[in-house]
């Protein structure tokens, strides 16, 4: 199974990357929105899992775009926010946004895993 | 016949008396219910008293029973008398010896047919002021309200003696209803006028606006702070006329409320922009109540107004920063946990990669960056609750621009790097040296380069540059990022200040990074200046920081020899500067320096704790050069110390003193790096090493 990483902190995409792979995942990483939406056409990830707070394009329209260019692939959003911020709540946007699953950082490994297996799970079946 | 006749006549003329006196207290009557000046109907009353009674004088009083011991009487009107009698009776107390006195006291009606006769006034200067004005006979008559209670008196008098009638007393008795009346109306009066004056002027006083209207909406009158707030003339504002300063756009929302709460009868509070008289709009409460008489009848509005502008204004900014602290907070927790995931996953890495020294070392170099990353942010926080308790302090050394320089940049590398921004550097050849506090001087550098890397977006391109020039140093940090808006340029060195907020292209941060490079550089004596082109076209960075004072001490001879040993040593010298640029210069060098500024503080710390070498300025107040140098030459535990001079004197007559006087060395000032090396290279015969010019010692003192 391929998955996509997008985070604007060098090692947190190094560190999801390994964890991953050492999952059996196959992992590719991109430090925003923008580049990952251009690696996508190239990769056909089946998963993305990606920051909320980047800079340029920031996660929220990275899984608005991903929803509406690859409507397949599933979503993990992460995110370090969660409080009120700008009069939203980070957590609830990323849910409105139409992520399967959000993690808030940090996370265990194994929340890590369930989430996949979570957003996986029927597409593994089929 | 005759007398017959004669009885008739009598009678006739008796019953045409009393039709007369029935007509006048008719009139008396009606003129009360229709003439308003009260004056009028008391001289009315006046020439009623006389007519009926047929006497010469009459006057009238009003009684104020809080005055004096059983109250007093005042005059309101009179008839007959002089101006000198009416002055004398303005005011009767209650033990006055005269009729009115007596009246006061039993509340019944006094006569006194013949004064003279009148055991009552015997003696008195009231019986005295009667035969003085011609008064032989007197009657008083209490006037009671129709509560029954005590309003005044009214007294007619005659200049002979007179018993006056019954009839005529009963006929008075009528008029005496009459002005009790009066008075009672003239009191409720007066108190309405007292009420409303007192109501005036503190209307008058408090810095509201007090309006008040009609039962038809017709505003009837305004206070001075509404006068003075709208610089109009009250005959502007009466009836409609305030409705002008009502800003356009809310007069008809204005109008309404007060026109539907108005028929309701309701109170109302609006707000609304009113013209100031400098034609500024500021923004008002309006609260309005209706009045009710004592009969519950409504009498119109009274209402009050406050200028709100300022008080919006500062729950404007309360708001604006209660905002940015929930957004600070929000990024807070953001930041805060961003790192740990990282630090998170490396130790999960840790755990099951235990014979997989690639992956440890990998996992390694994350916690290592992580931590100090995290590191990193709480220092900043506490630099930030520092600065807000004000309890920042600088520890200022000589330091270099391209180690500051090169020590930020090391610091934001990650950031720059991962955005793939190009970064160019742009010293000046020189070596430029900073006064200043290393540590503190790099983080500013450095957050202005993480500002520089956050917003641009990524292959951007990052500048730094310097110039020294006018005594100041410019270091610039530009880019060719997302810009400011001009409108944001002021307010971005505040705390908590961030681009993009409110938008959601946040990147990160918490928006103290400028809050407190402005706070370090001012600590520096420096100043921060941000420029932009605006939105999308870059933005510009410049700190300047004053260049220290060095006189005749060029930077690359400053530089740190490693080979020399570490000398203590003792600089004396007046001029604070000077003394200080030396020591700075000699602490750069690797040296120990103790400075003193007078020769007493200077010789007292050589006796103290004898350095390896003394630099003596001397023209020095109190203690000169050449007396610290022959006090020092007494003492055997300088018998090996050199001591050198430091003067602007250069002739060969001026060295010879200096020698004679027991110095080593006489150096010139502005003192001259190359000189000081020299001056120092005597202590090295004294390590009993072969090289160094030092003379023999022998010689050196030989001058003694």
């Amino acid at each position: 199974m391929k998955l996509l990483v997008v985070d604007d902190n060098a090692d947190t995409r190094q560190s999801m990357k390994l964890l991953l792979e050492r999952a059996g995942y196959e992992v590719e990483v991109a430090p925003n929105g923008a580049r990952a939406l251009e690696m996508q056409r190239a990769v056909s990830a089946q998963i993305l899992i990606t920051d909320i707070f980047m800079p340029e394009v920031d996660g929220l329209e990275t899984i608005s775009r991903f929803k509406r260019e690859f409507p397949a692939v599933r979503i993990i959003a992460m995110t370090g926010g969660g409080l009120n911020f700008n009069r939203e709540n980070y957590l609830l946007s990323a849910d409105v946004a139409g992520a399967d699953a959000v993690l808030r950082k940090p996370f265990e490994k194994s929340t890590l895993m369930q989430a996949l297996q979570k957003v996986s799970g029927p597409a593994i079946g089929a | 016949m005759n007398s017959e006749r004669e009885r008739d006549k009598q009678a006739e003329a008796a019953l045409q008396a009393e039709l007369a006196d029935a007509k006048l207290l008719q009139e008396v009557s009606t003129e009360l219910v229709h003439e308003d000046r009260v004056e009028t109907l008391y001289d009315k009353i006046m020439e009623a008293a006389v007519r009926i009674m047929r006497s010469d004088f009459a006057s009238m009083q009003m009684l104020y029973p809080e005055r004096g011991a059983g109250g007093e009487l005042r005059l309101l009107a009179f008839r007959g008398f002089s101006p000198q009698a009416a002055l004398f009776w303005e005011w009767v107390r209650a033990d006055s010896e005269s009729t009115c006195g007596a009246a006061l006291r039993t509340g019944s009606r006094v006569i006194a047919a013949d004064v003279e006769k009148c055991d009552l006034m015997a003696g008195t200067e009231d019986l005295a002021t009667y035969l003085q004005t011609g008064i032989r006979a007197v009657q008083t008559t209490p006037l009671h309200s129709r509560g029954g209670g005590l309003v005044g008196m009214i007294s007619t008098h005659w200049r002979q003696p007179h018993q006056p009638s019954e009839r005529d007393l009963r006929l008075l008795d009528i008029l005496a209803r009459q002005a009790a009346d009066l008075i009672e109306r003239n009191k409720a009066e007066q108190a309405l006028r007292e009420s409303e004056d007192r109501f005036r002027r503190l209307a008058d006083a408090v810095p509201t606006m007090i309006w008040v209207s009609d039962a038809t909406k017709a505003c009837t009158w305004f206070n001075k702070g509404w006068l003075d707030f709208t610089g109009r003339p009250m005959h502007e504002l009466l009836g409609d006329g305030w409705a002008r300063d009502v800003h356009p756009e809310d007069l008809d929302r204005c109008l309404s409320v007060y026109r539907a709460r108005f028929d309701a009868r309701e109170p109302f509070s609006m707000e609304y922009r009113l013209k100031r008289h400098d034609g500024q709009y500021r923004w008002v409460v309006d609260d309005g109540i209706p009045r009710f008489d004592e009969g519950g009848v409504f009498t119109g509005y009274l209402g009050s107004c406050i200028d709100l502008t300022e008080r919006r204004q500062a729950e404007e900014r309360l708001r604006e920063a209660d905002r940015r602290k929930d957004e600070f907070l929000a990024m807070l927790s953001h930041e805060l946990r961003s790192p740990l995931a990282p630090i998170r996953n490396a130790l999960s890495l840790l755990d099951e990669a235990d014979d997989e020294p690639l992956v440890r070392a990998q996992a390694r170099g994350i916690l290592d960056r992580q931590v100090r990353q995290l590191t990193r942010l709480v220092d900043d926080l506490l630099d930030i609750a520092r600065i807000s308790r004000g309890s920042i302090s600088l520890r200022r050394e000589i330091v270099r621009l391209d180690e500051i320089v090169a020590g930020a940049i090391e610091t934001s590398r990650p950031l720059i790097e991962d955005a793939s921004h190009q970064l160019y550097v742009d010293l000046p050849q020189e070596p430029i040296w900073l006064f200043a506090d290393r540590a503190r001087l790099t983080q500013v550098i450095s957050n202005l380069l993480n500002n520089a890397a956050r917003y641009t977006p990524s292959g951007g391109r990052i500048d730094v540059t310097a110039r020294a020039a006018g005594g100041e140093l410019a270091i610039a940090v530009r880019d060719d990022g997302i810009g400011i808006e001009a409108g944001l340029l002021t307010g971005i060195f505040d705390m908590f200040f961030q681009a993009g907020s409110g938008s959601r292209q946040a990147t990160g941060g918490l928006g103290i990074g400028l809050a407190l490079a402005r706070q370090l550089v001012e600590l520096h004596g420096g100043s921060i200046e941000a420029r932009s082109e605006g939105a999308g076209r870059g933005s510009e960075f410049t700190v300047r920081v004053p260049l220290p004072i060095a006189p005749a001490l060029s930077c690359e001879e400053a530089q740190p020899c490693a080979a020399e040993r570490a000398r203590r040593v003792l600089v004396a010298d007046d001029n604070v500067d000077a003394a200080e640029s030396l020591g700075l210069l000699l602490r750069r060098m690797g040296h120990a320096v103790q400075l003193s500024y007078d020769g007493v503080a200077a010789l007292e710390a050589a006796l103290r704790e004898p350095p390896e070498i003394v630099l003596l300025d001397i023209d020095m107040p109190n203690l000169d050069g050449f007396a610290v140098a022959a006090r020092l030459r007494e003492d055997r535990r300088f018998d090996r110390v050199p001591i050198v001079a430091l003067t602007g004197m250069g002739q060969e007559v001026d060295r010879k003193r200096t020698r004679q006087a027991g110095f080593d060395e006489h150096v010139l000032k502005p003192v001259d790096s190359s000189a000081l090396r020299r001056a120092l290279e005597l202590i090295r015969g004294n390590d009993g090493l072969p090289a160094g010019p030092a003379r023999p010692l022998a010689e050196r003192t030989a001058g003694l």
